[in-house]
């Protein structure tokens, strides 16, 4: 702990090697009260830039390497910008091959997010050693559990490289269409791993379902804040990951926009610049900054949805709904997610039954016909937008990239303002803050790629300063602790 | 013995994708028992990969900080815990495979000093040298 001084502002640095420079400032009024958070990140920026210039049809390998966790997602993004840019519709065996791939992503990155990073912390308890809250304590500990999350991730990630040849880095989806087909030998393969996969969720979803019973007024109260919504949705209003249209809704699920068209984004959402932060901080433009805040993902996903078009993952949406049409509590992040893993399995399985599935009619042209193009598709964190205007030999002259973690800028800064408000006592940081910051970002599982390394020199600290800045109390946890 | 070779790093940021420079070099030489892999950070699923090799070499770029050019350690298996990452270190790997396995592979991790980490596909030229000097260490030690 520092030495008090006159300070009102609580700084967080949970920076990681590979996933970009990030840190939370927590300010405090002048009667010491906690009235802002702020969480600073890395962001895109540059890479827009290093793409400028490059023929449009290399985007869908370049922008993925922006990211080792959510490739796939900017694959599919990309691909569908181009697409855009083509003006051409693909086929649809293209676009049912794209969404399986897509469905793979969701089952294996939701699955990392709750198993290997969220459930040390349900299971484990928040406040037991850090050291050992990982998942190899859970491993210790829970054998079973920890087992079951790296089987349902090496699903997803099989699906993956199946359709697309690849876990990581995958050439297969192109502007125009996919430039691989699935073999009937393959299909099965991926149909023969479901009903593992469907228990093994089924385990989890159990397993959430009991501890938000145990725990209901923490579950409850954990990041708990209004705000908007955003999300893809399906034609009638259902749940939809990788095509469809946006919805806007406000806090309490009335919609505020719908059925918008990805190429018109721009008329929707406004993006402001804060001088201490890269990051951007998008907002709905109808209702200015930072009223206009709104949450994407997969909490926002269900309680934006009109429902889900699959039998068992509407079934547990509408458990899920039993209490309220709309959540609030980040903690219903994680069962979102669940429930997202099992629509998902469900529309895999689907794809994988319908026969077009292994035609080979899988590309269309594509020389470039417009201007510009957008494509979106819900990342497993949330909405991802690649917007690219290119030139008339399909050179890139700019591009526009929003990222779920971007979306979810503000909304994580008012979650850890709500914790903060609980655990800043007369400026002072209670026991147990660090442990539930950090538990409430991973709510968002936000993923910061873009930035690259600097092993060793990444401590999570809370710095607690008034107004004039200078440090009042501190809370620091190394890495390697 | 059967040797995976694991250069990771992000090859859109110049001197941090030396790790997969290396490991084309070493595809390149066509070296008898050992596979080459390289990925943009290491997950979880290297736990589930290194479990049929004898031995993992993995190769990374460091902080221009570093006081050498490349250096080379045993890589010890343990765990350590990281607030929002969704990355593991080469310890982690080791150490996650030996909890849910029962045993893990010997590791070696060869650290090569970056200088710029902007976007963009070019190695500087100190890095390069120390990653050819890190090409023929592994190659030696793999003839040996």
């Amino acid at each position: 702990m520092s030495t008090a001084t006159d300070s009102r502002t609580i700084l967080i640095n949970p920076v990681t090697r590979i996933e970009g420079h990030a840190k939370i400032t927590i300010h405090l009024d002048e009667r010491g009260e906690v009235n802002d958070a702020r969480f600073h990140v890395v962001e895109f920026r540059g890479f827009e830039k290093f793409c400028e210039g490059r023929h449009y049809t290399e985007m869908p390998q370049i922008t993925p390497r922006t990211c080792g966790i959510c490739p796939v997602s900017h694959l599919l993004a990309s691909a569908k910008a181009c697409d855009a840019i083509t003006g051409r519709e693909i086929p649809r065996p293209a676009k049912m091959l794209r969404e399986l791939m897509h469905m793979g992503q969701i089952i294996q990155s939701h699955a990392l997010s709750f198993f290997h990073l969220s459930a040390p912390d349900l299971l484990l308890g928040f406040d037991s050693e850090p050291a050992l809250r990982n998942i190899v304590g859970l491993v210790h500990q829970k054998p079973d559990i920890a087992v079951k999350g790296v089987l349902l991730r090496k699903h997803g990630q099989e699906i993956i490289k199946l359709v697309g040849g690849r876990k990581i880095h995958a050439d297969f989806p192109v502007p125009g269409g996919v430039n691989k087909t699935l073999t009937p030998e393959q299909r099965d393969t991926i149909l023969k791993g479901m009903p593992a996969a469907f228990e093994m969720v089924s385990f989890a979803l159990d397993l959430l379902k009991g501890y938000h019973k145990a725990h209901l007024a923490e579950v409850e109260d954990f990041g708990s804040f209004d705000s908007n919504y955003m999300g893809l949705v399906q034609p009638d209003g259902a749940l939809e990951l990788y095509d469809g249209n946006l919805r806007f809704c406000d806090a309490k699920g009335e919609i505020l926009h719908d059925q918008i068209p990805p190429a018109q984004y721009l008329d929707y959402i406004a993006e402001a610049v804060e001088p201490w932060s890269y990051m951007k901080f998008p907002y709905l433009e109808r209702l200015g900054y930072p009223t206009g805040m709104y949450r994407v993902g997969p909490l926002a996903r269900l309680n934006l949805c009109s429902h889900i078009a699959t039998p068992r993952a509407n079934a547990e949406l509408q458990e899920w709904r039993a209490k309220g049409r709309v959540r609030t509590s980040s903690f219903y992040y994680h069962w979102a997610r669940l429930i997202e893993i099992v629509y998902a399995l469900e529309r895999a399985e689907q794809l994988l039954r319908d026969p077009a599935i292994t035609s080979t009619d899988i590309l269309v042209p594509n020389d470039p016909q417009n201007p510009e193009g957008v494509g979106i598709v819900e990342a497993p964190r949330g909405t991802l937008i690649h917007h690219y205007w290119v030139n008339k030999d399909g050179r890139v002259e700019k591009v526009n990239l929003i990222v779920s973690t971007g979306h979810n800028n503000l909304a994580m800064n008012k979650g850890v303002q709500h914790l903060a408000k609980k655990y800043v006592k007369a400026k002072k940081l209670q026991e147990g803050m660090l442990n539930r910051v950090e538990a409430v970002i991973r709510c968002y599982d936000p993923c910061l790629s873009c930035a690259t390394h600097a092993v060793g020199k990444m401590p999570i600290a809370i710095e607690l300063q008034d107004a004039g800045g200078a440090v009042l109390d501190t809370l620091r946890r190394d890495p390697s602790s | 013995m059967k040797v995976l070779v694991i250069g990771y790093g992000n090859d859109s940021r110049n001197d941090d994708g030396i790790g997969w420079h290396v490991v084309a070099e070493l595809q390149r030489r066509q070296l008898p028992g050992v596979t080459c892999a390289t990925a943009h950070q290491l997950e979880v699923d290297f736990a589930e990969t290194v479990r049929d090799f004898d031995r993992v070499i993995f190769v990374d770029a460091a902080i221009p900080e570093s006081p050498r050019p490349w250096w080379r350690e045993e890589v010890v298996p343990g765990f350590r815990s990281h607030a929002v990452a969704h990355f593991l270190t080469p310890g982690d790997v080791l150490g996650l495979c030996q909890t849910l396995h029962g045993s893990a592979p010997r590791g070696v991790l060869f650290s090569i000093r970056g200088h710029d980490f902007n976007f963009g596909t070019n190695f500087s030229p100190a890095t390069r040298q120390a990653a050819d000097e890190v090409v023929q260490q592994i190659v030696t030690e793999l003839q040996a």
